[in-house]
């Protein structure tokens, strides 16, 4: 992670200014839900960071895991930190990688690319490949994707008493608009 | 999301019509005891014959029974699998590199400049034995220990491998994210050309590359929207049509199967047959598996396909067997006759209702079409797709091709309860209860021919079966006279049927090769090749169940023999059964006990009812193999492991076991073996178990074989074979027997020689004494010595009678010693001493003080150490013979010992006259010791004495 931002932090003198350059994340979210039998949750944060290299055609996301708000109630949200996720240990979420296909960067339009790389959930990285629809309109990036994690992928175990309460599929939607870094 | 709402409730619908579609077994096998699930990455079927399973917990071989994992210092995901000629090789995903040095163990391999880094996605090993990765992060070669890495920078598309795959020697392609790489390599380097989405491919992430079997073509399975096909002479990307386009996602695994078909396994659980239409596009077949993503497929010999899945691995049937669900109001106990029409149509008699399903049809559904007034007990189509039915009580009705009513047959006298139909030509039989009936079909009607019963000599009226074959001769089952032929109108009957346990015949059918088989009542089942009945069935085998009741046999020679609880399926060319039966956990739970139950398509598919609906036996593409492997896993010698290749052993490494596995993917749990040990014994050992011991071979040249059988027949059983040999024990040996031959010889002849000399030295020896003794004598008789004597003793007897006693008797003593001692070789010390104060008596009593005699010798030496006897007494002798003895000048002698030597000294005071010398004492004692000993006898003059060393022996 911190070697992809620093690739990036590097990269910034050279392409900074130009269209081809590097995109930050100026605001993001990230939402997910779960649908069992006998509950839904769902829950949100909006402190997604990350970058989008055009030029390298890579990219890096982060999000903090004790930043997801809005569950049905606070021992909720206790259990998501301390007992699934264990955020004390895995603070942060991550996907790295690299976009498949070739976009326009400077010009306006909508696309639908895949995403590639490595997408850790609880310090567990499994390979993963994305679809992403990136909108770009005056120079902005607007990028929006949906997906399923499974939660065996990552290791996350489900106590047996709330079998019925958790969906072992979790649908994360992911928001977010760039704009290009100036220093 | 009215829309989503929509699709769910067609979804909804269609649940219960999609079980109905034909389908394949699919077994879950878990790979650890507890059935937990764990992920398998990878599948390799090794040149044994064991499936070998890449999983996230290292490595895993299957013998189709149980799993073994092979000792690893290696904890990572293994996330490739390769074997070139009997090495095989892994890759981690932690990028590092391992292969199996033993069954047992997996060592690491560790070329010098390696770092592995990224997953390790493929392995190439080559002939010329460099080793080939594909890698997340490029491509890697390793060729003696030198390695390349030939990446993005080197000008390939993208560093994420997928797959590798060969050509040739020169000619190599990889699956990037990018699209395919062709990688040809030339003397100067590599030119690498890139097919992407440009170039025809359907998607660029290229995550499949497999051979399609035709030189240079490939098939490449993408990420999104399916395959494509690849011409790597062309240089050409064909994009495969599939009809409603490809809906099943990413694909993961392309397994291309004989026949122009393909299985695919896709990231969303699919598991799709491929059939080839012409040359772009293909018909789709799909399997949808939720619970699971499948990782990797592979087809064993025996012709299931495996899956490597998230869960563990999984068996299909696909290649053999399939299935499709039947529900109410279809149940096994209700199916009383069955048949298939021309059209492909399967007809199902449940009691009084007539079915059909149509086969071609997706979705098999049973459609009533006619209800009979009594039991339907008969279905027979004949070539015209006139289909007849005969019932139990309701005589014949039949039903013309082009129709959909059936009409009853009039006028047949004795076929009211109808047991089979078989029609030949023209030529109609029907058996009832009174035997069989023939008819004449004739466009007005049936004409009564012929009537074949007891009386006519088919010996039973009671006919179960009529099986007219393909060469118009009409087979019989009868309930008395087992199977009996009629041909050209004359009957014949076999010696077979006429013992006890085989005169009740059930079934009869053709198979491919045109041999008759026939099921009886004993469940024994016989096949007839136009000479002989052979019984099939092994006696060996006693878990078959009660009643044979049906066979029929499909167009690739298959043979399905269908008994009230479970299955066999008849491998011609293994000439084993494949035995099915409910534990097979596939839910075959049971077979219905209806006489004759089956029927065969146009193509020659069999189908056979089961509990939840219908199974099909396939028309097998390729010719499979059902014998069961074998494999000797290890041997050991006197409980120690024998290294791979070792065949040579000592003498003492006489106790021999060999551990040995079967591998059989068909019924692992009817594997039994046989054994022998050529050179030892030529009788075969039966056992179930898998090890063999042998304890205290002799020396020789040993062949162990041992063999796996299903059924307990061997005659065509696969083996596996140890040639070892036991050295002879060094006495045994030849060039050992000649030197011990030689040795014994010289040890002969020095034996010999050792004795002559032994002889001619005792003859010495004696000749010696005897001259000693003559001298010896000749001194004692000494005129002289006598002389003296007799004055002393006259002296004595004046001056002192008492004394002269004494002397008399020292004297006697002195020549009785002589006589006593004169033909020993060796006498003690003490013994020598006490001759010689006889003799010191004697000369002291002349001489008086002038002899003083001083002896000094350790009372220990006496008794332990010897000298030729008299020898002392002849140097005393010589001692007084030869110097002078007065008083005034008295001569003393000393006689001192070591441990070594008796050394006699005395002053030199000679005599102005002396004796005649005879020159022979000192002499003597030389020869003498000469003869007994190496050690020398010293005398001479040291100062003014004269000394004599005697070796004490």
């Amino acid at each position: 992670m911190l070697r992809v931002l620093l690739c990036l932090f590097l990269f910034l003198p050279l392409a900074g200014y130009t269209q081809t350059g590097i995109y930050e994340v100026k605001s993001g979210a990230v939402h997910f839900f779960s649908e069992a039998p006998k509950e839904l949750i769902s829950a949100s944060s909006k402190k997604l960071k990350g970058f989008v290299d055009a030029g390298r055609k890579t990219f890096a996301f982060k999000i903090d895991i004790p930043s997801f708000v809005g569950f049905n109630n606070p021992l909720q949200r206790g259990h998501f930190n301390e007992n699934y996720m264990e955020s004390g240990t895995y603070p942060t979420a991550t996907f790295k990688g690299k976009i498949i296909e070739d976009a326009d960067f400077g010009k306006e339009g909508s696309y639908e690319l895949r995403a590639k790389g490595k997408l850790n959930i609880h310090g567990v990285e499994q390979e993963r490949i994305i679809k992403v629809i990136l909108t770009i309109k005056r120079g902005k990036l607007t990028a929006k994707s949906d997906f399923t994690v499974l939660l065996t992928d990552h290791n996350i175990k489900i106590p047996r008493v709330v079998t019925d309460k958790l969906s072992p599929e979790i649908k994360v939607t992911v928001e977010a608009s760039l704009q290009p870094q100036v220093k | 999301m009215i829309l989503t709402r929509f699709l769910l409730i067609v979804i909804a619908c269609y649940a219960p019509l999609a079980v109905a579609a034909q389908r394949p077994f699919m077994q879950d096998i878990w790979l650890n005891e507890n059935r937990t699930p764990l992920k398998a990455n990878v599948l390799l079927l090794d040149s044994k014959g064991y499936l070998l399973v890449g999983t996230d917990q290292g490595l895993f071989r299957y013998n189709g029974a149980t799993f073994k994992s092979p000792r690893s210092a290696i904890k990572a995901p293994v996330t490739a699998l390769a074997h070139d000629k009997e090495i095989v090789w892994l890759g981690y995903k932690d990028g590092r590199i391992g292969y199996l040095a033993t069954p047992d163990s997996i060592a690491e391999y560790v070329p010098k400049q390696y770092k592995p880094e990224a997953a390790v996605t493929a392995i190439c090993p080559r002939p010329d034995g460099s080793l080939w990765l594909g890698t997340e992060a490029g491509i890697v070669q390793i060729r003696q220990g030198h390695v390349t890495i030939i990446g993005r920078d080197a000008g390939l598309s993208d560093d994420f491998i997928y797959q590798l795959v060969f050509r040739d020697d020169h000619y190599l392609m990889a699956g990037t994210d990018q699209g395919i790489n062709a990688i040809r390599l030339t003397k100067d380097g590599r030119e690498i050309t890139a097919y992407s989405s440009g170039e025809g491919l359907q998607d660029n992430i290229a995550r499949v590359v497999v051979s399609t079997g035709a030189a240079g073509q490939y098939w490449i399975g993408a990420q999104q929207g399916g395959l494509s096909l690849f011409d790597s002479r062309a240089g050409q990307c064909r994009k495969l049509n599939v009809s409603g386009g490809w809906q099943w996602g990413q694909v993961n695994d392309i397994l291309p199967v004989p026949g122009n078909r393909m299985w695919v396994a896709t990231e969303d659980g699919y598991l799709l047959e491929l059939i080839l239409v012409g040359r772009d596009s293909a018909r789709v077949n799909s399997f949808a598996h939720p619970d699971k993503k499948i990782n990797d497929l592979a087809l064993d010999q025996s012709g299931n396909i495996w899956c490597a899945t998230t869960k563990g691995i999984s068996l299909v049937t696909a290649e053999f067997l399939d299935y499709f669900s039947l529900s109410t109001p279809y149940s096994l106990t209700g199916v009383t006759a069955m048949c298939c029409d021309r059209d492909n149509r399967l007809w199902l008699a449940l009691k009084n209702d007539l079915y059909h399903i149509d086969l071609a049809d997706g979705i098999k559904m049973l459609q009533k079409v006619f209800h009979a007034a009594e039991p339907v007990s008969a279905l027979f189509c004949d070539q015209a797709n006139t289909l007849w039915l005969g019932t139990s009580g309701d005589g014949l009705w039949r039903k013309e091709g082009n129709k959909t009513t059936f009409e009853k047959v009039k006028a047949v006298a004795g076929t009211e309860n109808i047991l089979s139909i078989a029609i030949s030509g023209q030529t109609l039989w029907v058996s009832g209860l009174n035997g069989v009936q023939e008819f004449g079909i004739r466009p007005e009607g049936l004409r009564a021919l012929r009537t074949h019963d007891k009386m006519a000599g088919i010996g039973s009226d009671y006919i179960y079966q009529l099986y007219a074959d393909s060469r118009q001769r009409l087979w019989m089952a009868t309930d008395g006279a087992g199977v009996c032929l009629l041909h050209n109108g004359q009957y014949q009957h076999w010696n077979t049927f006429k013992s006890a346990n085989s005169t009740v015949a059930y079934t009869l059918t053709e198979d491919a090769g045109g041999a008759i088989w026939a099921g009886t009542l004993y469940k024994d089942l016989f096949r007839y090749a136009g000479d002989q009945w052979e019984n099939i069935r092994r006696k060996e085998v006693q878990d078959i169940d009660v009643n044979l009741s049906t066979v029929n046999a499909n167009a690739t020679g298959q043979v399905v023999a269908v008994y009230q609880r479970c299955i066999d399926l008849w491998y011609p060319g293994s000439r084993f059964f494949r035995h099915f039966n409910s534990r097979h956990s596939m839910g075959m739970d049971s077979t219905s006990r209806v006489l004759n139950c089956s029927a065969r398509d146009t193509a020659g598919n069999v189908y056979v009812p089961f509990e939840k609906g219908i199974l099909i036996f396939k028309n097998q593409n390729a010719v499979y193999d059902i014998r069961p492997g074998i494999y000797i896993l290890r041997v050991s010698n006197n409980s120690k492991e024998v290294a791979t290749g070792h065949t040579a052993f000592a003498p003492d490494e006489n106790y021999l076991s060999f551990y040995f596995d079967g591998i059989s993917y068909t019924n692992p749990e009817r594997l039994n073996y046989r054994f022998r040990l050529e050179g030892y014994s030529d009788n075969w050992v039966y056992t179930n178990d898998p090890v063999a011991t042998f304890p205290k071979l002799p020396a020789g040249t040993f062949t162990f074989r041992v063999q796996a059988s299903l059924n307990g027949g061997f005659d065509n059983a696969s083996e596996a074979v140890y040639t070892f040999s036991i050295a002879a024990p060094m006495w045994r040996r030849p060039w050992f027997l000649v030197i011990a031959g030689l040795a014994f010889v010289a040890v002969v002849y020095a034996l010999i020689r050792f004795r002559d000399r032994k002889m001619q030295r005792l003859a010495l020896l004696e000749q010696e004494r005897i001259l000693f003794d003559y001298e010896h004598l000749k001194g004692q008789v000494n005129p002289h010595f006598l002389f003296n004597s007799l004055n002393t003793l006259t002296n004595l007897i004046e001056e002192n009678p008492e004394s002269a006693v004494q002397y008399t008797e020292q004297l006697s003593d002195l020549y009785r010693n002589m006589l006593t001692y004169h033909n020993k070789e060796l006498i003690f010390l003490d013994e020598e001493l006490k001759l010689l104060s006889a003799y010191l008596y004697i000369q002291q009593s002349r001489f008086g003080a002038a002899l003083q005699f001083r002896q000094e010798i350790p009372e220990t030496l006496k008794i332990r150490r010897r000298i030729p006897p008299m020898a002392l007494q002849l140097l005393v002798e010589n001692a007084i013979k030869h110097n002078v003895v007065s008083s005034s000048l008295p001569l003393v002698i000393h006689v001192s010992a070591t441990e070594e030597e008796l050394i006699v000294k005395n002053e030199i005071h000679p005599k102005i006259k002396t004796e005649p010398q005879s020159g022979i004492g000192l002499a003597n004692i030389s020869n003498r010791y000469a003869l007994l000993t190496q050690k020398k006898v010293y005398y001479g003059k040291e100062g003014d004495h004269w000394i004599v060393r005697l070796p004490l022996l």
